[in-house]
């Protein structure tokens, strides 16, 4: 006997197709041909989602490999290379993968069982699938069935393997056996597009796959069919923001991909241009050093948690309160089933300083300093900073900024030893088991309290949905009462498009498939 | 003069391997590596130390050195830990956008620089004077960046006469390699042409005092050709020396300038690999740069007996 591992997901929330906000621009008949320039913010390092989990790879390679599973418009998985959901036995340790036939590779080869066993192997064994598939068995039951057999049971195997970054593309096993861990700078996937040409530091100019076979379903969000309206498209390496809206103004580029905030107002206020905004892009936080002597003591997080005034705070950081949203929730809205304001609100912008210099008394702070770690070259990071380390010396706490620059910011976030908190943006999740800040493998070492890991590994475990969002509402009280991080909002990020390019369906990440231009 | 020259090519090949080492030691000095920019913000402690320990990251400093320092002795500059290519290509690729550019700016500031001084010293203290000296004085002030940002809004997106940023190969075509220029070849030769505008003004000024100029006149010679041909050939040695360091400040410039215009070259290059900390392409980038400065000072020195017969190499 079998069940579906994410029957739960159609109890979703949404019923609209909330990741998407914005004008919908896709009228009249899609027209094909025309190549898409798409500024972007600096060149890939890589093409390879095994590798990398930088959005921009998955960004410009997700046009090129697809993965077996993909989350439709309302945060349903949906199969992608997969001919149907996974069907997984009783005990969740089994799962049984069919997939499509007759699905080409851009080299011409099909795509099979052998070519999925190789990938998913790889991109355990180097990429974020160590987390979910150690120790498991994956292995080809014929032509066009991968069974994968786990140690022991992961709720959100599915919901994995249809994530975007990170992701776990599927590769032809000749390429895995001649690249071997290397990142793939010229990957063959089975995507509508295939890479014509990666002038390093410059651009990647794809081309369209006419041999691309979709899955024959409405497009939806990441999944569904894939329309390759556009012979070409020309992801251009601009990294100055202000040379990206003015090529965009000029008819340099068509697309604007991360528009600055300040420019929103000009974008909606002209004809030539519209704006499309990316949510939930981010969450805001700050991420506590659990490594930090200082940090391990309870109080003192409860106090930080006590003393600091959301609000003004994000508004400071961004300066403009259309590009955020204040939530309680660490699973965003738009992410359907996991979403949840209540555990936990009462802890959630407190913003009292009397109550923060009380919680810190009581904790026995003795004045060591707190090391905030920013950098100027992300002004949110740096201006949320400056603000907070004001409310927090308000109420009693010393504190010492390290203001470097993005590398060093990273080096020294990696050493556990030398910082003590950090705000910055971080990637989200539809489950909180995918959110990275909340292992302990990541960079804030986060073990959390008896309550928090009790209920992580009970969530761990199951697949239904009512006791998964039991589970996690108690796990998500117990992260706030522990004073785990500090949350603060959803940030969104923009892109700008030129008003003669419409899309027909649209993902939080950007896409250029379903995208055509008059 | 060719044992001169000798002389001087192998104290730059000496000069260049220190500009290695240095270069080196400070560059490993900064904290952070390339791995953040390759894994991305989501990767965990064990994934960046695997890939530390891949790129050799993880040993210790002499030995990278080591490795790093004999390539080079051999002519190889490793490969960019980023692009995965080869230095002296990714190098290489970058170096047409990056040379047309300086060209065309030091085109720009040469040729209006010297213009511009020759006025205003033919016409001293006249409204001309002090109006060429003030347009000077405002290539000095204006910074680089905001004059192109300027020229972007008023040239692209308003009048729509030049494309806003990017680069077209001269072998593609010419006159688009020209359009897309003309922007960034302005906005890095102005300040330049001021500093070369006033330089020449001064000299020219001594020139025009000097007793060979006053017999020129007195031979009844055209007031052009007192200018040109004896004024000014004599008032250009300090001017050459002063354009010599221009195109060397130009090569500096080229970093802020191809950003803004969004220039695939060699500038943007350095910039970007020092975000990266893709170590061997910075190293590889400043030998490179220490050898254009190096040969830059040779020809300007070397000019220097073209146009006076008096200098001698020994």
């Amino acid at each position: 006997m079998s069940r579906h591992p994410l029957r739960w997901l159609v109890f979703s929330l949404l019923t609209t197709v909330l990741m998407v906000s914005g004008v919908a621009a896709a009228q009249g008949t899609p027209v094909r041909g025309g190549s898409l320039r798409v500024a972007i913010t600096g060149d890939p390092p890589t093409l390879d989602p095994h590798t990398s989990t930088a959005v921009i790879v998955l960004e410009v390679a997700s046009h090129v490999v697809e993965y077996l599973y993909a989350r439709d418009a309302n945060g349903l998985v949906q199969p992608m290379l997969a001919a149907a959901l996974p069907e997984v036995s009783e005990d969740g340790l089994t799962y049984t993968i069919r997939l499509r036939e007759g699905v080409p590779f851009h080299d011409g080869h099909v795509l099979n069982a052998e070519d999925v066993v190789a990938s998913l192997d790889r991109w355990r064994r180097i990429g974020t699938g160590k987390a979910y598939m150690a120790g498991a068995e994956i292995t080809a039951a014929d032509d066009h069935t991968v069974v994968i057999t786990l140690p022991a049971p992961v709720g959100v195997l599915t919901s994995v393997l249809g994530w975007a970054e990170g992701a776990a593309v599927i590769y032809t096993a000749a390429q895995i056996a001649e690249v071997g861990d290397s990142p793939i700078d010229a990957p063959i996937g089975t995507g509508p597009y295939r890479l014509k040409e990666w002038r390093k530091g410059q651009e990647v100019i794809l081309e369209r796959f006419d041999s691309y076979v979709g899955v024959d379903a409405p497009a939806s969000g990441d999944a569904g069919a894939k329309h390759a309206y556009l012979d070409e498209i020309r992801f251009i390496s601009v990294p100055d923001a202000a040379t990206r809206q003015a090529g965009l103004e000029s008819g340099e580029y068509d697309v604007n991909y991360r528009a600055s905030a300040s420019d929103l107002e000009l974008i909606e206020a002209s004809d030539e241009m519209y704006a499309w905004m990316m949510r939930p892009g981010y969450n805001y936080i700050a991420v506590i050093n659990h490594a930090s002597p200082l940090m391990q003591n309870q109080g003192v997080r409860r106090a930080l948690q006590a003393a600091i005034d959301v609000y003004p705070l994000v508004l400071g950081a961004f300066g403009d309160d259309d590009v955020f949203a204040l939530t309680a929730s660490i699973v965003p809205r738009e992410y359907g089933a996991m979403f949840n304001d209540t555990a936990g609100a009462e802890l959630y912008d407190v913003g009292d300083p009397d109550l923060a210099a009380a919680i810190l008394k009581e904790s026995g702070y003795d004045g060591t300093p707190i090391r905030w770690l920013t950098s100027r070259d992300y002004d949110y990071q740096y201006r949320g900073t400056l603000i907070a380390v004001d409310q927090t010396t308000a109420v009693g706490f010393n504190s010492e900024i390290i203001v470097r620059d993005w590398a060093t910011t990273v080096s020294i976030r990696n050493d556990p030893t030398a910082w003590d908190i950090f705000i910055g943006n971080f990637t989200i999740a539809p489950e909180p088991e995918m959110i990275q800040y909340l292992t302990s493998t990541y960079l804030n070492s986060y073990e959390g309290s008896a309550e928090w890991r009790d209920a992580m590994d009970r969530l761990a475990r199951t697949t239904d949905l009512a006791e998964r969002q039991q589970t996690w509402a108690e796990a998500q009280q117990a992260f706030y009462e522990d004073a785990g991080a500090i949350q603060m909002a959803n940030t969104f990020l923009l892109n700008a498009y030129a008003s003669d390019v419409h899309v027909e369906a649209r993902y939080f990440l950007f896409q250029a498939w379903n995208t055509w231009k008059e | 003069m060719f044992a001169y020259v000798a002389r001087r090519l192998g104290s730059m090949v000496a000069t260049m391997l220190v500009v290695g080492v240095v270069v080196f030691f400070v560059i490993h000095a900064v904290p952070g590596d390339v791995t953040s920019a390759l894994l991305g913000q989501d990767a965990s402690r064990e994934q960046i130390e695997a890939l530390r320990a891949r790129l050799n990251l993880d040993q210790p400093l002499h030995v990278q050195f080591v490795s790093w320092f004999g390539g080079v002795v051999r002519g190889d500059l490793g490969s960019s830990t980023y692009m995965r290519v080869p230095v002296i290509d990714a190098i290489g690729q970058r170096l047409e956008p990056t040379g047309m550019l300086a060209l065309l700016a030091t085109l720009v500031a040469v040729t209006l620089g010297v213009t511009l001084g020759v006025i205003a010293a033919v016409r001293h203290n006249t409204w001309i004077d002090y109006a060429v000296m003030f347009v000077a004085m405002l290539g000095l002030s204006l910074p680089g960046f905001w004059l192109g940002l300027l020229m972007i809004l008023t040239f692209a997106v308003k009048l729509r006469w030049l494309p806003a940023a990017g680069y077209v190969p001269l072998a593609e075509s010419p006159i688009d390699t020209l359009r897309y220029l003309v922007m960034p070849a302005v906005s890095l030769g102005f300040s330049q042409a001021a500093v070369i505008a006033r330089m020449t003004r001064a000299s020219m000024l001594d020139a025009l005092r000097e007793d060979f100029v006053r017999t020129a006149r007195s031979k009844g010679l055209p007031e052009g050709r007192v200018v040109v041909r004896h004024a000014l050939r004599n008032a250009l040695i300090p001017v050459l020396t002063v354009i010599g360091l221009s195109i060397a400040t130009v090569a500096g410039g080229v970093v802020v300038t191809e950003t803004v215009f969004n220039i695939p070259g060699a500038g943007r290059l350095v910039i970007e690999s020092v975000q990266r900390r893709d170590y061997p392409v910075l190293q590889g980038a400043v030998i490179a740069v220490a050898f254009v400065y190096a040969l830059v000072n040779l020809l300007v020195d070397l000019s220097y007996l073209g146009l006076d017969p008096r200098v001698r190499y020994s």
